[in-house]
């Protein structure tokens, strides 16, 4: 799954096109609010859906090399986040679906799901 | 943030005093068992008490009981007045203005700006005299408690700049230190940038360099979101990564329960924060090849060891 399908697939927004956007291959989905149970896996490539705004989303993400981050709910990251994505060069995008609805879309992407 | 972090310097200095004014004891800054007459010595006795000690005033004495206090005032109306073979009773001020022992020290303060006396009798439960206190006192017990305080509050800071031997490996690559201020979340997360960042440099390995973030990261924000503040201390050694962070307190209660999946003491707000899932130590213990922590009301110590470059540790 790449950026460019998950644009495609889901009603969203890019907030941040990271340095990898256009080359990126997602596998794996890391879905929840706390930010433990997403270091807890040990999944390469991937990205996380979630509806925390704040830094430690794109410090997460950078320790567990997250190709980019899903806000959900229509979230919007707050400024300081932004900044951070930008100065990462992590994909930040958002999306008004809820956490379920964009996990199975991404699912279905990636064809782990039916 | 440095402007924040002043403002809460500043906060803390201001605290730093109101709380020696309130909690040191005028017990605690007197100056117990001090010299005094007898309302039956003579005032030749108690002048030369008074030259041979240096004081301005004596406490005059009855049995255990404070009859009075005898100034330098007293004296000169004494060689004006009368014969120093007259007893102390007939100069000493019976109207004596007195401190208790168990007092806090602000009581001393106000008296001395109230009253124009240089020194106050101070007195026990049962009425004995147990000490006098002067503004100098004073303010030697505010400063000695005042610096107590400091160095309670600065003793993690020193660290910094004077590491503990006792930490530092001979064979010690890199030696870095880093200070971690409770609920500063806006920079938690920025000391294992850092560590990454080295990491990155030396050519580690991807999958330790993961590692080590999972648990750098875990452990700083234990620091941010549990403890009073405290201290990372990171080294890189020839064969392993080592990670200790002690902090100021308060404390564990349940190591064991800390150390279970799921189990948090994080308050709602925490975890708004995106912290508080009850995985922190159970994770850093997860990325661990070697994982010690102790813990008491003083503070948490925890320290972890990776190793480099093996293989079935990297799978772990």
């Amino acid at each position: 799954m790449t950026f460019k399908e998950i644009v495609e697939h889901i009603s969203c927004e890019i907030i941040n096109k990271g340095n990898d956007f256009d080359t990126a291959v997602i596998e794996n989905v890391s879905a929840g609010d706390m930010m433990s149970e997403v270091l807890v896996g040990d999944e390469d490539n991937r990205i996380l859906v979630t509806a925390l705004t704040t830094d430690q989303v794109v410090r997460t993400a950078d320790i567990v090399e997250a190709r980019g981050v899903i806000l959900i709910n229509g979230k919007r990251p707050q400024t300081s986040m932004k900044t951070l994505a930008e100065e990462s060069g992590l994909t930040l995008i958002s999306t008004k679906n809820n956490m379920f609805t964009t996990c199975i879309e991404l699912g279905k992407l990636i064809g782990k799901c039916k | 943030m440095g402007s924040v972090n002043n403002l809460l310097f500043v906060n803390d200095s201001h605290e730093v005093i109101l709380e020696s004014i309130y909690t040191v004891r005028v017990k605690e800054a007197m100056n117990a068992n001090p010299m005094r007459v007898s309302p039956d010595d003579t005032m030749r006795t108690a002048k030369n008490i008074m030259k041979e000690n240096g004081l301005s005033g004596l406490p005059v004495v009855d049995g255990n009981r404070l009859a009075g206090i005898l100034s330098l005032y007293d004296i000169m109306a004494c060689y004006d007045n009368g014969s120093m073979d007259d007893k102390v009773s007939k100069y000493m001020s019976r109207d004596v203005i007195l401190l208790e022992e168990e007092m806090p020290i602000s009581f001393a303060i106000n008296y001395f700006n109230k009253f124009k006396f240089r020194r106050f009798p101070v007195i026990n439960k049962n009425k004995e005299l147990t000490g006098m206190i002067t503004a100098r006192d004073l303010t030697a017990a505010m400063l000695n408690n005042i610096n107590k305080q400091l160095q309670k509050y600065d003793k993690l800071n020193m660290r910094l700049s004077d590491p503990d031997p006792a930490d530092i490996r001979s064979d010690t690559v890199i030696y870095r230190q880093f200070i971690v201020h409770k609920y500063d979340f806006e920079n938690a997360g920025k000391v294992t940038s850092e560590i990454k960042k080295i990491l990155k440099e030396r050519g580690i390995k991807q999958s330790i360099i993961r590692r080590v973030s999972i648990a750098a990261y875990e452990l700083e924000i234990n620091l941010v979101v549990h403890s009073d503040g405290g201290v990372l201390i990171f080294q890189l050694l020839p064969d392993a990564i080592m990670i200790k962070t002690q902090d100021k307190g308060p404390g564990i209660p349940d190591l064991e329960k800390a150390l279970t999946d799921g189990f948090s003491t994080a308050s709602e707000w925490i975890r708004s924060q995106g912290f508080g899932a009850g995985m922190g130590l159970p994770n850093v213990k997860r990325v661990s090849n070697d994982f010690q922590i102790s813990s008491d009301v003083t503070g948490t110590e925890v320290k972890i060891k990776i190793n480099l470059g093996n293989e079935e540790d990297e799978s772990k």
